[in-house]
């Protein structure tokens, strides 16, 4: 009999050890790092000596260029209101809805997307905000890329595989591809050129759209899905993908002009300067290319992966890494320049206005930093929590 | 290095990429990928399982000897445990050995939670980490992800909305338990039986809610193949459930009254002639196979436990037979 009480006593533990692995697993995945609990990447816009930035905390946050002094903020949702959250994956542990996008900004309007499936168009300094689309619940997926505004329409894409235009000023749909069905999930970031949006896909395929109706003009196919945000410059299309190259895509009728083998996925936008292109990647690499031919011109390690996309400042390519290490390359020389380690994780593209570099890290912390020396030009400011 | 970038190395990484791979293999369903990593991980720990089977039967069938122990040292609990233990040593077995499977599988279970997270693509952070685990070696698996999360009627990537994963969950661990019951007519025991029988189902039901589709898939899956296998080895087990201490005809188990009947019935122990060591299953198994016909020991000890020396009982006869 005691012996059977042993036996009982080893399930009871077998039990508690089941409740604690899960019990912890199920706390754990209910954080970053661990689990599927998004936190958001947003990038800033500036407009008129303020940048816009979504927090880590869910919110629009509006700050002054000059000082750093915090203007404004309003949540994306209230506590009340969000029923739990970011809306999908681990939602139910935070309130908080996670913004991946940069914020676009139009006259008298910040327009920003949540991963809970919504878009936001606040006035400044308007804690509520003027529109949401859609009007009621979301579109039913997240949405991570970031906004794109073009002659009063708003364009975005969104994972349930739907590429959106909408009317700017109230928010109402213009149209949205495909009309039926969906292609794959969409996390990149649209650009525009002309009346055409490009957009890449988790279906490995890059879109060119008509801007005015949203019809097809072309698709590019890869080996791989594409997150990375495509660059347009003289008429081509730089693209890079999960099957590790970047190509260049005639913008007109999507013809390959080349492709670039890089060793790992490219995530970050890349940035033309001066008949070259460059190529950040998650190799920790930045790639510089020849435009027309794209023979490699030279490679910069960065010794972390680039998910950030770099920006142009003057002459010089700024590019921070993840391990939140700023460098310089400069691409008159091709030097590489070590501006500042922050010391923190960076994954938000880069922003930069008159010399300075606007960094959003992981920690939520936005740095303001002199392109040239490095240096803060404001004290960091902490985001989230005010 | 640190131990999230050795778990990393060792475990996750390569399991995801194994994932990846393996889903090219079965036509990209991510589904299909689970329950046949399943089936690899289950072969892998199949000798570890049949140990683990082994030792809970013998631990089982030890109870008479784990008895006498107990009523010879009554006064001295301290002595009691120490014999208890030397007697387990003997016999050659470990009663934390019983724990190994489920502990060797909890690293899987974090690791494929793990992987279902970043290779479905749930939240941009996790995905983003995902190039860090490829191996550069395998140039597909950098451009097979994310992977497809449909399957039948599942998104595994988020908990079943139909709730019938959770059923499924539940419902399979339950046979599985029930399989490994004893009978008792002690109405203590037949509670705690009956708790433990139920209690863990519903757990893993519930925790079924809270997780991504695809790790309960796992848990489905391993535990049809662990029914399968104590199948193959004890038989149905506590399922065919029989009244306490009688014999059902045909079923496997009643043969494990061979050792019922080996044990010491007690006054105060009420349960110990009803228990179903699985030992005797499988004994019975094996004689089926064998073709011997003999249906009762009448008490005698299989070959392994004889060698152990049992001291005769203070007054009395050394067993009672059944009335």
């Amino acid at each position: 009999m005691r012996t059977r009480h042993s036996t009982i006593l080893l399930v009871k533990i077998s039990l508690l050890l089941v409740i604690l692995l899960l019990g912890g697993l199920v706390f754990s995945g209910c954080r970053a790092g661990m689990g599927a609990v998004p936190k958001g990447w947003s990038g800033g816009t500036i407009a008129d000596g303020t940048l816009l930035v979504g927090s880590m905390d869910g919110k629009l946050v509006a700050a002054n260029t000059t000082d750093g002094s915090r203007l404004w903020g309003v949540s994306l949702e209230t506590p009340e209101s969000a029923g739990g959250g970011g809306g999908f994956g681990c939602a139910p542990a935070s309130v908080a809805v996670a913004i991946y996008g940069s914020p676009a900004v139009a006259e008298d309007l910040v327009y920003v997307g949540g991963y809970n499936g919504k878009i936001y168009a606040f006035s400044f300094g308007r804690d509520e905000p003027r529109w949401v689309y859609p009007r009621q619940g979301n579109i039913g997926a997240p949405i991570v890329g970031g906004i794109v505004l073009s002659q009063g329409k708003l364009y975005f894409g969104s994972a349930d595989g739907k590429v959106y235009a909408l009317d700017a000023a109230d928010g109402y749909k213009e149209w949205e591809f495909p009309p039926q069905g969906e292609i794959g999930k969409i996390w990149s970031t649209p650009a525009i050129d002309g009346d055409t949006l490009y957009i890449g896909s988790f279906d490995k395929k890059l879109y060119a759209l008509k801007a005015s109706d949203g019809s097809k003009e072309w698709e590019f196919e890869t080996e791989g899905a594409i997150v990375a945000p495509p660059l347009v410059h003289d008429n081509t299309v730089y693209i890079g993908s999960f099957d590790r190259y970047l190509y260049a895509v005639d913008a007109a009728d999507g013809s390959l002009r080349w492709k670039f083998m890089a060793e790992s996925w490219f995530w970050a936008k890349p940035v033309a300067y001066n008949n070259a292109i460059y190529a950040g990647c998650l190799d920790g690499k930045v790639y510089a290319l020849d435009a027309e031919s794209g023979d490699k011109l030279i490679e910069f390690d960065m010794g972390s992966p680039v998910s950030s996309s770099p920006v142009l400042v003057d002459n010089s390519i700024i590019v921070a890494t993840e391990d939140g290490v700023v460098y310089a390359l400069d691409t008159g020389d091709n030097q590489q320049r070590q501006l500042v380690n922050l010391e923190e994780k960076v994954n938000a593209p880069l922003v930069a206005s008159q010399g300075i570099v606007y960094i959003h890290t992981a920690e939520d912390v936005l740095y303001a930093l002199n392109a040239q020396r490095g240096v803060d030009v404001w004290r960091p400011i902490k985001l989230s929590g005010k | 290095m640190g131990i999230g970038e050795i778990w990393d190395l060792i475990i996750l990484s390569p399991m995801i990429n194994v994932l990846i791979v393996l889903s090219d293999y079965l036509a990209g369903s991510f589904g299909l990928t689970i329950i046949v990593l399943t089936i690899i991980i289950r072969t892998c720990m199949y000798p570890l399982t049949l140990k683990q089977l082994r030792a809970s039967k013998a631990m089982q069938s030890l109870q008479a000897e784990v008895a006498e122990i107990r009523k010879k040292y009554e006064k001295d609990k301290q002595r009691a445990a120490q014999e208890q233990m030397k007697l387990y040593k003997e016999s050659g077995m470990n009663p934390a050995g019983c724990l190994l499977p489920m502990l060797i599988q909890f690293p899987v279970w974090i690791a494929l939670y793990q992987s279902i997270i970043r290779v479905l693509a749930v939240a941009p952070e996790d995905f983003l980490s995902l190039s860090q685990h490829l191996y550069s070696a395998w140039p597909q698996v950098f451009s097979l992800v994310p992977l497809e999360s449909k399957f039948l009627w599942l998104d595994l990537a988020t908990p079943d909305r139909w709730l019938l994963l959770p059923i499924l969950v539940g419902g399979t661990m339950w046979v599985q338990q029930k399989m490994m019951m004893s009978p008792t007519a002690d109405p203590k025991q037949q509670a705690q039986s009956q708790m433990m029988l139920w209690m863990m189902p519903l757990m893993f039901a519930f925790f079924t809610l809270q997780f991504p589709s695809g790790l309960a898939l796992y848990w489905v899956a391993s535990n049809v193949i662990s029914i399968v296998m104590q199948y193959f080895v004890t038989g149905w087990g506590g399922l065919i459930s029989s009244p306490a201490g009688k014999k059902v005809p045909g079923d496997r188990r009643s043969i494990g009254h061979v050792a019922q009947q080996k044990a010491p019935l007690e006054e105060d122990d009420v349960s110990a002639d009803i228990v179903v060591p699985s030992s005797a299953q499988e004994e019975g198994l094996d004689y089926e196979k064998s073709g011997d016909k003999r249906q009762d020991s009448r008490g005698s000890y299989p070959p392994r436990l004889r060698a152990i020396k049992r001291k005769p009982r203070r007054g009395g006869s050394h067993r009672r037979k059944r009335s």
